[in-house]
C-alpha cells in the first residue's frame, strides 16, 4: 500500500523521486467503481499524462496464443505455426506493441482458429462438454443454447463481454453455416473459428475510456489481461473475469490481492521465466550448437543442462521467500547435474545425475552469479571460440540498460593470430579498439567487461591460459575496477544503474512500451522500493501492477 | 449495358489456399463481348457442347418414321415425345453403312467410332472385332482437352444386359480408343461425386471463409475506430490481408456452380429398374455440368447395345433384345411402346439442355448431341437405310436444326462427321471400308 502513495505523490510533484510524504487524499476509495471509469477524482489529481505510457494494441505473442488457445478450449495441438514475435530490445511483449501482422500472417490466424475449432467440433464428447448444452436441431432451446455459447466463448477469448453487435456478428456466422451445412455444430465451429480469428482475440486492448485530457483508464477487463498475461502467459481465468466483473480490478488493493494469488500458482514460473529468458539470453542455449573439434565436451545434453541451471536459479530467487533477486549476478551456490559439475570442475552430485540440485560453490571457485554460469558464457561465445564483444555488449544493454549502437558499416576484421605460429589473447586483438578513438568510445566499457569473462571458454569452462597464453582479466567499469567474472559480478549487484535495469525490463515486458522521460518517476520509486525490499522481486512486481501507470494509460499511440 | 466484365481466365484460376485450381463456371453475362457472341477477354469463342445419346436395339422403322422431310417434320407415333424439342432435333433416315458380322456390335461400332476391326489382336476380338478407334465423344473430348476441370463424362442409364454370346463384349457406347473402352458410370451418388464432391466441399468452405471473414472485417472496423493513429495503420494493413483473402475466396465461389441436390443410389434392379428416375437425375447433373464449364462433353448410354431391358413401365415382361426376338404382334407392341419411354427420356435431357441458361442463349443452343442406337430394325436386326439417326442442338448457329432429311447416298458416317464438324473439331473424314465421309451433311448445317 505504501508504495501506491509514494508513487501518487511522486506523480503530482512530478519529481524523479518520492520525499517519503503521504497524503491521506490519495487513500484509495474506489472499491467497487464503475469499470473503466474511475469515480474518485481526487486520485485522478495525482495523475499526468506525461507519467503514463501510451495506449493501445499488443498482439499475443506466440506463446500468449497457444496458451489462450488451451486454456480456452482444453488440451489441444497447434500445428500451424502462426508468425513469429518481433522481440524489441530482446522482448517479444514489447515488440508486439508495435508489430504488424503481414498477408501470410493473417492467413496463418485464420488456419490456426480452423485448426483449433476442428478440434472441439469433429468431436462429439467435447463438442458437448464444451459448448455445454445440446447441438442438435431436435432441442428446442437450440437458439438460447448457441446464445449462451456465444456469450461464454467471446468473453473467455475477447476476455470481456461482447456487445450486442459483437453477438449478433457471431450469430450470423453461425446461422449462415449452420443452413446451409444443415448442422448446427458446424456453424458453431464457424463460429468458433471466427472468435478466434478476430483482432478482438489476436490483439489485446489497452485502450480504456478518456477520463480527463490525454489520461485513459483502462477497463477492469483490460487490466485483467494486463495481469494474466503478465503473470501467466495466457488469458485471464474464469476468477479473473469474475473479479472484473464485478468492478474488482479498480483499485490497487484488489489488483495486489489477485495478482499475489496468481503468483502462488506454478503458471507464473512459466510465464516469468519466459520472460527471464528472454531478457538474460537464456531463450535458445538449450538448443545451442557448438564447433565438436573445439568443444568435444559440449554435447546437447549439456545445453540443456545450462538452460535448466538458469531456470532453477531463476526459480528461487523469484519464488522461494526471502530472496535478494541480485543474487543473480552474485552468489556462492548454483544448481547444477552431473555433467554440469563436471564442466564447473565440482564434485558431481551423487544421488540424481540429471535432475538439477542446489550445489554451494567453494570459496575459491572461480564461479558465482549469472556472468559465470555456462549459458550465458556459451550462448555470447562464437561456435568456436569466445567472444568477449558480445559478452561485454550483453552487460551494457541487458544489465546497465545502455544502448550500444550498431558498429559503422566499415569497420576492418580484427586481427587473426599471426603467422609465425604464437597467439594473439582477446585482449591483444581487441587493442585495435583503444587505440582508435573512434572505436574507444563504445568500446572501452564493452571490452573492458568482455574481456573480463575471458577466463571462461566458448562453453564457459573455466581456464588460466588462452592456448598458453596468459590471460590479464583485470577492468575497470565507471572507475571501479574489478577482476575476472566473479569481481565483475559482485561490483554489478551494488550498482542503482543494474537495479534500475531490472526495473526498466519489467516495465517494458508489462507495460509494452519503452520507458521514456515521464517513467523515470516510476523508475526510480520502484527501484527505491525493490532495494527497501532487499530486491524481493515478487514485491517489484506487485509495485509494479499496482501502480498508476498499469491502470492508466496516457493518448494513444 | 453492363460495365462490369470479368476476365474467365482470371475467374478460372481463382486462388484457394494459394493454390491454383481449375473451377467449372457458369458463362456469366459479365464475361462476354457487348454483343453476347464472344468472351470479352479478346474475343475466345463461345464454348460448344457435344453430347451422344444412345439407346440400344433401334427402333420399328414404322413406328418412327417421318412422312415429310425439311423443316417442321410432324412426329410420328415413336417421335412423339420430341415434338417439344422438335425445332431443335434433326432427324437423318435412310442411311447405311458397311456391312458387319456381329450387327450390335459391330453396328455400334460403325456407328459410334466409324470403324470396325473384323480382325482382332487376341481371341475375343478374333471372334467378334472391336471398334477401331475411339467413339465421337472421345474425339471430341480428346481435341478439347484440359479446356475444361473433366474432359468428359459418360454414364449409363439402365444397367441390363443379356446375358447371350455378346456378354463377353464390353457393353460401352463410348471407347477411348481402338478396342479401348471408357466405361460408363452407373452410380448416380458416385457420378454426383465426381463432378461436384469437390466443388461442393469447397463451396461449402467458401461459404464458411467468407462467412468468417465478414466478421473478422467488422470486427477491425470497430477495433479500429477505438485506437490511436499508429494501430491503425497496424489494423488497415491486417484489414487489407483480410480483404485480399476474401477476394480469392470470392473469385473462387462467386461463380461456381450451385449443385443440384445430391442424389441417393436407386437401385439397379433388373425387373424394376427405375430408368426414368435415373435417366432425369443424370441429366439433371449433365446440365449443371455443362451449365459451369465443368466438362463440355457428355455421353448418356440410356439402354446397352442387345440389351435385355425390362420396360415394365410400359407393361412388358421381357427384356428389349428378347421382345425383338420374339417378333411377334404383342411384342412388337411393347418394342414400340419401350421406344416411345425412350424418347420420352432423350426429350427430357433436350429440355432440360433447353431450360438452362447459358450466357444470353441456351445449353441446347450451343450443343450438338449426336443420338443413334447401334442396329435399325429391332426385329430383322437390319442397318441398311432403316437406322434411325438424329442430331439436336444448334452447336451456337452451326447447326441448322428442326429437319428431317432423308439421305440419298450418304452413309451413316455422314451424320457423325456433320455433328464432329459442327463443333469444330477439324477431322478430315469419318467412317471406313469404302463408306468414309468427308463432307457434312449440308441440309444440317450452316458452316
Amino acid at each position: 500500500m505504501i508504495y501506491r502513495f509514494l508513487l501518487t505523490i511522486s506523480m503530482i510533484s512530478g519529481l524523479l523521486s518520492s520525499c517519503g510524504l503521504v497524503s491521506s487524499r490519495t487513500v484509495d476509495r474506489r472499491n467497487g467503481g464503475n469499470a473503466g471509469l474511475n469515480g474518485d477524482k481526487e486520485a485522478l489529481l495525482g495523475l499526468s499524462k506525461q507519467n503514463l505510457s501510451p495506449g493501445g494494441l499488443r498482439r499475443l505473442t506466440r506463446s500468449q496464443f497457444s496458451n489462450s488457445a488451451r486454456d480456452i478450449l482444453g488440451e489441444v495441438t497447434l500445428k500451424v505455426q502462426i508468425e513469429p514475435d518481433v522481440p524489441l530490445l530482446n522482448l517479444a511483449n514489447l515488440g508486439a506493441a508495435t508489430v504488424s501482422t503481414t498477408p501470410r500472417g493473417v492467413e496463418l490466424y485464420e488456419a490456426a482458429a480452423t485448426e483449433l475449432a476442428a478440434q472441439i467440433f469433429k468431436d462429439s464428447q467435447r463438442t458437448a462438454t464444451f459448448v455445454g448444452c445440446q447441438v442438435d436441431s431436435s432441442n428446442v432451446s437450440l437458439e438460447e443454447c448457441v446464445d449462451s455459447f456465444i456469450k461464454k466463448i467471446g468473453r473467455l477469448a475477447w476476455r470481456r463481454p461482447l456487445t450486442v453487435e459483437e453477438r449478433a456478428s457471431l450469430r450470423r456466422v453461425y446461422q449462415i453455416v449452420a443452413a446451409d451445412m444443415s448442422s448446427p455444430t458446424e456453424g458453431l465451429e464457424a463460429m468458433t473459428i471466427a472468435v478466434f480469428s478476430s483482432p478482438n482475440f489476436i490483439y489485446r486492448s489497452e485502450v480504456g475510456q478518456k477520463i480527463k485530457g490525454g489520461i485513459r483508464a483502462l477497463s477492469p477487463f483490460e487490466v485483467a489481461a494486463r495481469l494474466s498475461f503478465l503473470l501467466w502467459d495466457t488469458t485471464p481465468d474464469n476468477a479473473l473475469l469474475e473479479a472484473a466483473e464485478q468492478g474488482r480490478l479498480n483499485d490497487a488493493e484488489s489488483i495486489k490481492t489477485e495478482a499475489q494469488r496468481m503468483l502462488a500458482s506454478p503458471r507464473a514460473k512459466d510465464a516469468l521465466l519466459r520472460f527471464f529468458r528472454e531478457w538474460l539470453g537464456f531463450d535458445a542455449v538449450a538448443t545451442l550448437g557448438k564447433n565438436q573439434t573445439a568443444y568435444p565436451q559440449f554435447t546437447p545434453s549439456l545445453a540443456g543442462a545450462m538452460q535448466s541451471e538458469f531456470d532453477a536459479v531463476v526459480s528461487h530467487l523469484v519464488f522461494n521467500p526471502g530472496q535478494n533477486f541480485t543474487q543473480l549476478l552474485n552468489r556462492p551456490w548454483t544448481y547444477v547435474n552431473a555433467e554440469l559439475a563436471t564442466l564447473y570442475g565440482l564434485q558431481p552430485p551423487t544421488t540424481d545425475k540429471t535432475s538439477m540440485s542446489q550445489v554451494e560453490l567453494p570459496a575459491g571457485s572461480p564461479r558465482g552469479g549469472l556472468l559465470t554460469m555456462a549459458g550465458f558464457l556459451a550462448a555470447q561465445a562464437k561456435p568456436d571460440t569466445t567472444a568477449p564483444i558480445s559478452r561485454g555488449r550483453y552487460v551494457l544493454n541487458r544489465l546497465l540498460c545502455e544502448i550500444v549502437p550498431a558498429p559503422p558499416p566499415d569497420v576492418p576484421a580484427l586481427p587473426p593470430d599471426p603467422s609465425d605460429g604464437s597467439i594473439r589473447t582477446q585482449r591483444q586483438r581487441l587493442e585495435v579498439h583503444t587505440a582508435s578513438p573512434g572505436c574507444a568510445s563504445c568500446h572501452v566499457k564493452m571490452d573492458a567487461t568482455g574481456l573480463a569473462l575471458e577466463q571462461f571458454d566458448g562453453i564457459g569452462a573455466y581456464r588460466d591460459t588462452d592456448r598458453g597464453a596468459s590471460l590479464d582479466v583485470g577492468g575497470a567499469l565507471d572507475g571501479q575496477t574489478f577482476s575476472g567474472a566473479k569481481d565483475l559480478g559482485a561490483l554489478l549487484q551494488t550498482k542503482v544503474e543494474v537495479h534500475r535495469c531490472i526495473v526498466k525490463h519489467l516495465f517494458r515486458h508489462t507495460l509494452g512500451v519503452q520507458e521514456q522521460a515521464g517513467s523515470s518517476a516510476l523508475i526510480d520509486d520502484l527501484t527505491a522500493q525493490f532495494a527497501a525490499s532487499g530486491f524481493d522481486y515478487q514485491s517489484l512486481i506487485l509495485n509494479l501492477v499496482t501502480s498508476n501507470p498499469f491502470r492508466y494509460v496516457g493518448d494513444l499511440r | 449495358m453492363r460495365t462490369k466484365s470479368l476476365n474467365r481466365r482470371q475467374i478460372l484460376r481463382g486462388l484457394v489456399s494459394g493454390t491454383a485450381v481449375t473451377m467449372g463456371l457458369p458463362l456469366l453475362e459479365a464475361m462476354l463481348n457487348v454483343n453476347g457472341t464472344a468472351l470479352a477477354d479478346g474475343g475466345s469463342p463461345l464454348p460448344k457442347r457435344f453430347g451422344l445419346w444412345f439407346w440400344g436395339v433401334g427402333a420399328m422403322p414404322n413406328h418412327w418414321r417421318l412422312t415429310q422431310t425439311g423443316r417442321g417434320w410432324t412426329p410420328s407415333a415413336g417421335l412423339a415425345p420430341l415434338q417439344s424439342v422438335r425445332d431443335y432435333v434433326s432427324v437423318i433416315s435412310n442411311t447405311r453403312h458397311p456391312q458387319v458380322p456381329v450387327v450390335h456390335y459391330g453396328g455400334q461400332a460403325y456407328l459410334l467410332t466409324g470403324r470396325y476391326n473384323r480382325n482382332g489382336s487376341d481371341q475375343q476380338t478374333n471372334a467378334y472385332g472391336s471398334p477401331g478407334g475411339p467413339s465421337v465423344d472421345q474425339i471430341v473430348a480428346k481435341s478439347w482437352k484440359g479446356r475444361t476441370p473433366i474432359d468428359s463424362v459418360v454414364v449409363g442409364v439402365s444397367g441390363a444386359y443379356q446375358g447371350s454370346c455378346c456378354s463377353i463384349l464390353p457393353t460401352q457406347a463410348s471407347w477411348l480408343d481402338n478396342n479401348v473402352p471408357n466405361y460408363h458410370e452407373f452410380s448416380l451418388t458416385a457420378f454426383y461425386n465426381k463432378l461436384f464432391g469437390a466443388s461442393e466441399a469447397n463451396r461449402h468452405e467458401a461459404l464458411r471463409r467468407r462467412s468468417i471473414l465478414d466478421a473478422v472485417g467488422g470486427d477491425l472496423k470497430s477495433l479500429h475506430r477505438r485506437v490511436g493513429k499508429a494501430d491503425r495503420i497496424r489494423l488497415e494493413s491486417h484489414a487489407q490481408s483480410v480483404r485480399d483473402i476474401e477476394l480469392g475466396i470470392d473469385k473462387f465461389a462467386a461463380n461456381q456452380c450451385t449443385p443440384p441436390a445430391a442424389p441417393t443410389d436407386l437401385p439397379l434392379e433388373p425387373t424394376k429398374e427405375p430408368l426414368s428416375e435415373r435417366n432425369r437425375l443424370f441429366a439433371d447433373m449433365i446440365a449443371v455440368a455443362l451449365s459451369c464449364d465443368l466438362t463440355r462433353v457428355f455421353t448418356v448410354q440410356f439402354t446397352g447395345r442387345e440389351n435385355d431391358t425390362i420396360f415394365w413401365q410400359v407393361g412388358a415382361t421381357q427384356g428389349t433384345h428378347t421382345l425383338s426376338h420374339n417378333g411377334d404382334a404383342a411384342s412388337i407392341a411393347k418394342l414400340n411402346e419401350a421406344f416411345t419411354y425412350t424418347m420420352g427420356e432423350f426429350a427430357y435431357l433436350l429440355e432440360k439442355l433447353k431450360n438452362t441458361q447459358d450466357g444470353t442463349s441456351n445449353l441446347l443452343d450451343s450443343s450438338c448431341i449426336y443420338a443413334t442406337s447401334c442396329i435399325g430394325n429391332p426385329v430383322s436386326h437390319s442397318y441398311d437405310r432403316e437406322l434411325l439417326m438424329m442430331i439436336a442442338g444448334g452447336a451456337r448457329g452451326a447447326l441448322n436444326p428442326g429437319i428431317h432429311y432423308r439421305a440419298g447416298i450418304e452413309f451413316s458416317s455422314a451424320v457423325a462427321l456433320t455433328a464432329l464438324r459442327a463443333v469444330d473439331v477439324g477431322i478430315p473424314s469419318f467412317g471406313s471400308d469404302g463408306m468414309e465421309s468427308t463432307q457434312p451433311l449440308r441440309q444440317l448445317v450452316n458452316i
